[in-house]
């Protein structure tokens, strides 16, 4: 079970990663800085798994991959959302994130409850008997996923 | 029924892939003809090619880097990896190489026809959109993706549904191609384009400049837009029959002067409702890839013009590249602006990204005719208003944010 944390609709990656933050590159170092300007003290209460809930269009804005790199530096297992921006969603596949388009659960579940999410299932299940399903990841971007992203991935078909 | 024919999106990704056609919502593997990377995101580019086994750059003559963000860096980390991408495209045969002071990555690569009609181009900004202004299909992507572009000369897209835009008519005097797009943002909303084409049409494209189509292409990322085109070889006409999903027209002679007010590039206001509120400025900037073309600097150089930029307000100028600065300056535009009080700075992102110069003080407001407005763009705290650069200008003379009157004699307090 891992706790959920909840974030509204058009949610940009300048309000994920502030600008002054760029020039890093180390997950761990950008995740201490997810959400400073609108969530500030959020990223010392995360614990690793925790699963973020969003609303519509999470992540618009720049293309920065720092912010999702950000997410997963702070601890974030998982991103929940009613709908994703296109090149924040691509990046969050491409360095092994999941972010699982679920309507419904982004609607019904609450700040602060605990979920269990299973990728290749395509379920959440919250701790107070919430039950969702969302609809699997396309073959190629599931091994991304599983792979922990685009990289490795790309690094098995290679054989060098 | 007749069978639908395919959009330009579609017919440019059928190319890419080496198919007779693609239709919307397939996945394809397409080759691409042009990467760009940008000093922002350049040193998790090259991090995530040294992760990839035996990486070396397929096609280095496919690849440009632009240091267009910091330019020229301000902080140790920046010159860090400022140096990096010199070593790396050095290393790598990359002849493109766009050190400080070239301009920024999506103007110079129209400059430099490095965006051609019917090409498929990535690149490490959002904004690249901005480079469909001749009818590329040109859209952005992340860092690890780029790595492995650079190492394989390949990616996937899913085939996007293409919105089809119609401009009709003629913009009011006044009124600019920025208000106009502001209104087509206001009307489609954050997510109205996401992960969908947008070709722009109609007899009201033809009085467009090309400063204008790059703007309108670059703004188009603000609704979602996976890219945007002006469709221009004489073969790749638009098609009538086209299959769009959505069809929206603007009637031009109906559109008046705009800002997109806090924090949102899709929250257009009528200036006429927002000027009566006298919103005072802190900042005024003009530039970035939507505001720092010729024709913007030339808009508030002819406004500004032995005129003076009102007390407490800074008024920042940056050029988007190189030629355009050189073309301000001997066209008297530099001078005009800076007689008028403006701070001039080297052609590049300037206050858009905030990681040089222009950053707001927390309660400061700007008013910009750069791409985005949202919360901690140009420093925590500040509040940015979106609008044409006859509006910054105006509001920069005026201290508040108010609309350009060309009939006004002047009557800015």
């Amino acid at each position: 079970m891992n706790r959920c944390w909840k974030l509204g609709d058009n949610v940009a990656t300048d309000e994920l990663l502030p600008f002054q933050y760029m020039t890093l590159t180390k997950p761990s170092e950008l995740g201490l800085h997810i959400l400073e300007n609108v969530r500030p003290g959020l990223a010392a209460k995360l614990s690793p798994g925790d699963i973020l809930i969003c609303g519509t269009n999470f992540g618009c804005g720049s293309s920065r991959e720092h912010a999702p790199l950000a997410l997963k530096g702070a601890g974030i297992g998982a991103v929940v959302a009613k709908s994703y921006a296109r090149i924040f969603f691509r990046n969050c596949v491409n360095i092994g994130l999941p972010a699982v388009v679920c309507p419904s659960a982004s609607e019904e579940i609450e700040e602060g409850e605990s979920a269990t999410l299973n990728l290749t299932a395509g379920k959440i299940e919250t701790h107070s008997g919430k039950k969702f399903t969302f609809e699997p990841f396309p073959p190629f971007l599931m091994e991304y996923l599983l792979n922990g992203g685009l990289i490795n991935t790309l690094n098995q078909s290679r054989n060098i | 029924m007749r069978r639908k024919m395919p959009t330009e999106a579609e017919k440019i990704l059928a190319r890419g892939c080496g198919r007779a056609r693609t239709q919307a919502g397939e996945i394809v593997e397409v080759e691409v003809d042009r990467a760009m990377v940008h000093d922002n995101n350049a040193a998790l580019v090259i991090e995530n090619f040294g992760r990839i086994s035996g990486a070396s750059v397929k096609h280095p003559n496919r690849a440009a880097f632009f240091i267009d963000h910091h330019s020229p860096s301000t902080t140790v980390k920046a010159t860090l990896h400022h140096d990096l991408m010199r070593r790396f495209t050095k290393e790598h045969g990359i002849e493109r190489f766009h050190d400080c002071g070239c301009g920024i990555s999506h103007v110079t690569m129209l400059e430099e026809d490095l965006a051609r009609s019917g090409e498929i181009v990535v690149g490490t900004d959002s904004h690249t959109t901005g480079e469909g202004a001749r009818g590329a299909f040109a859209t952005g992507i992340g860092a690890t993706e780029m790595a492995a572009v650079l190492v394989t000369g390949r990616i996937w897209f899913r085939v996007p549904e293409t919105i089809c835009v119609i401009f009709e008519g003629t913009l009011p005097k006044d009124t600019c191609a920025r208000d106009l797009m502001n209104c087509v943002l206001s009307r489609f909303g954050p997510e109205g384009a996401n992960y969908r084409s947008v070709e722009f049409q109609g007899d009201g494209i033809d009085a467009l400049s090309f400063d204008d189509r790059i703007m309108c292409c670059v703004m188009s990322m603000e609704m979602g837009a996976k890219n945007a085109m002006f469709v221009q070889h004489p073969d790749q006409h638009p098609d009538p029959d086209a299959e769009y999903v959505r069809t929206e027209r603007f009637d031009l002679n109906g559109i008046e002067p705009n800002v997109a007010v806090p924090s949102s590039p899709t929250n257009a206001w009528p200036l006429s409702e927002i000027e009566t509120q006298k919103i005072r400025i802190n900042q005024a900037f003009i530039g970035s890839c939507t505001g720092g073309l010729l024709s913007d600097i030339e808009k508030a150089a002819g406004i500004l013009r032995g005129k003076k930029v009102a007390k407490g307000v800074r008024l920042l100028v940056i050029p988007a590249s190189k030629k355009i600065y050189g073309e301000t300056l001997s066209l008297g535009y530099i001078e005009a602006l800076h007689d008028a009080g403006a701070i001039i700075g080297s052609p590049a992102c300037g206050a858009c990204g905030g990681h040089d110069v222009g950053i707001l003080a927390k309660g400061e407001v700007c008013v910009a005719n750069s791409p985005r407005n949202m919360k901690g763009r140009m420093g925590a705290g500040g509040a940015i208003y979106l609008g044409s650069a006859a509006t910054v200008a105006a509001s920069a003379m005026a201290g508040y944010v108010t609309a350009y009157k060309s009939d006004s004699n002047g009557g800015y307090d």
